[in-house]
């Protein structure tokens, strides 16, 4: 079954090559963060694509809050985040399920750096991911926040800082929630003066995010 | 006062202020199916005799963990209530902890169903909303990893039953 998982993970990641590269006219190797000799078994991930395992859903694009959005970026974006979801999907993600966790964890890992030996870039189409995940699909962006929560802060770019903040400012209680545990863990935010204006309607977590406030200053 | 102590998330819950209990039907779904978790129609609780020991639960959890989390918020049930209520069991073999001898302060709600959970379910939200909030607590994971560091140094923790994010933190992995 494990074995099978693995599989399942390997197939998405080079699937989810396959669409950055089918979607960008010129495909810069050096800064993606997928390997480059994966040239054979892109041909393969097309036949993949053929049985419909990754299909792009165009009318989506409208739902994105980005005046800026280039549709080739939109539709890899989509791709991405399908790819994501039949991760989730097929792993039947359980989030006291730390195998399952970790999966999951390890491919927004992937996703996220244009250098995986060192978080010194941020993927152009991770963020749009991310950001994508934010407006459509809470329980994406509750495992992401549970994600960061695992991540020193001194590892966090600005726009995962930002997708925090965001979180708190618009979300719904369980959703800042966790981001106020997020803020918890790193005890350090870009947007401390954006976290100062928040209110939660909440109690606790008022109290919590005061708390966390008054760390951070 | 004894009282069972659970691990809870705050935003499902009506906290008294902003958002009042007004009873069982106003249970919110995510409540049951994530804070009243069970397994063998059991739910794992920590029993403690007043609510001075409630921190000791706290690094009780704590001491387990095998991956970074930031805070633990835990409510503080009462015991006598829950007793006559419904169906209790010291579980020792139940408890994972790291404090020696605290297993044998682990209990099991038991025969849990769909009536009892909303017994239950009912007096989690009583006891979360009540106006004097000295039942719920918010624990500083990055503080009691300090007080376990503590009772580490004075024998009072099986450090081989240490979670693995707790053995990196206090510097005990291989």
């Amino acid at each position: 079954m494990i074995e099978i998982k693995k599989n399942i993970i390997s197939s998405i990641l080079v699937l989810m090559a396959a669409g950055s590269i089918l979607s960008s006219s010129s495909f810069d190797y050096q800064n993606s963060p997928f390997p480059p000799q994966t040239n054979t078994v892109i041909s393969q991930s097309f036949n993949l694509e053929n049985d419909g395992y990754l299909m792009s859903n165009g009318n989506n694009i409208t739902t994105m809050n980005s005046s800026s959005f280039d549709i080739a970026e939109a539709n890899s974006t989509i791709k991405n985040y399908q790819a994501v979801k039949q991760l989730i999907n097929d792993l039947v993600l359980d989030k006291e399920d730390d195998l399952a966790m970790n999966k999951f964890n390890t491919l927004i890992e992937s996703l996220r750096s244009n250098d995986s030996t060192s978080n010194i870039s941020i993927s152009d189409k991770y963020v749009d991911l991310i950001n994508y995940i934010q407006y459509n699909d809470i329980y994406l962006t509750e495992l992401l926040l549970e994600f960061f929560e695992r991540k020193e802060y001194d590892s966090i770019f600005g726009e995962e800082d930002n997708f925090v903040v965001t979180a708190l400012e618009n979300g719904s209680i369980r959703i800042q929630e966790l981001a106020i545990n997020t803020l918890y863990s790193w005890r350090h935010s870009r947007y401390v003066n954006r976290i100062k204006n928040v209110t939660v309607k909440n109690y606790y977590l008022q109290k919590d995010l005061e708390y966390i406030v008054s760390e951070m200053e | 006062m004894p009282y069972l102590v659970k691990k809870i998330n705050l935003a499902f819950w009506a906290d008294g202020v902003n958002v009042p209990y007004s009873g069982i039907d106003s249970i919110s779904a995510d409540a049951i199916t994530c804070d009243v978790k069970t397994g063998n129609n059991e739910l794992s609780v920590w029993k403690i005799d007043d609510l001075n020991e409630i921190d000791l639960v706290s690094i009780s959890m704590v001491s387990i963990m095998d991956y970074k989390s930031s805070k633990i918020n835990l409510v503080a049930l009462p015991y006598d209530e829950i007793n006559e209520k419904l169906i209790l069991g010291n579980t020792p073999r139940h408890g994972k902890t790291a404090i020696i001898d605290f297993e044998n302060r682990h209990y099991d709600i038991q025969s849990l169903n769909y009536k009892s959970i909303g017994v239950l379910g009912h007096i989690m939200a009583k006891t979360i909303s009540e106006v004097d909030k000295v039942h719920v607590r918010t624990y500083d994971v990055k503080k009691l990893l300090v007080d376990l560091k503590r009772m580490c140094d004075d024998h009072k923790i099986n450090v081989n039953k240490l979670g693995e994010y707790v053995k990196e933190e206090l510097g005990l992995s291989k």
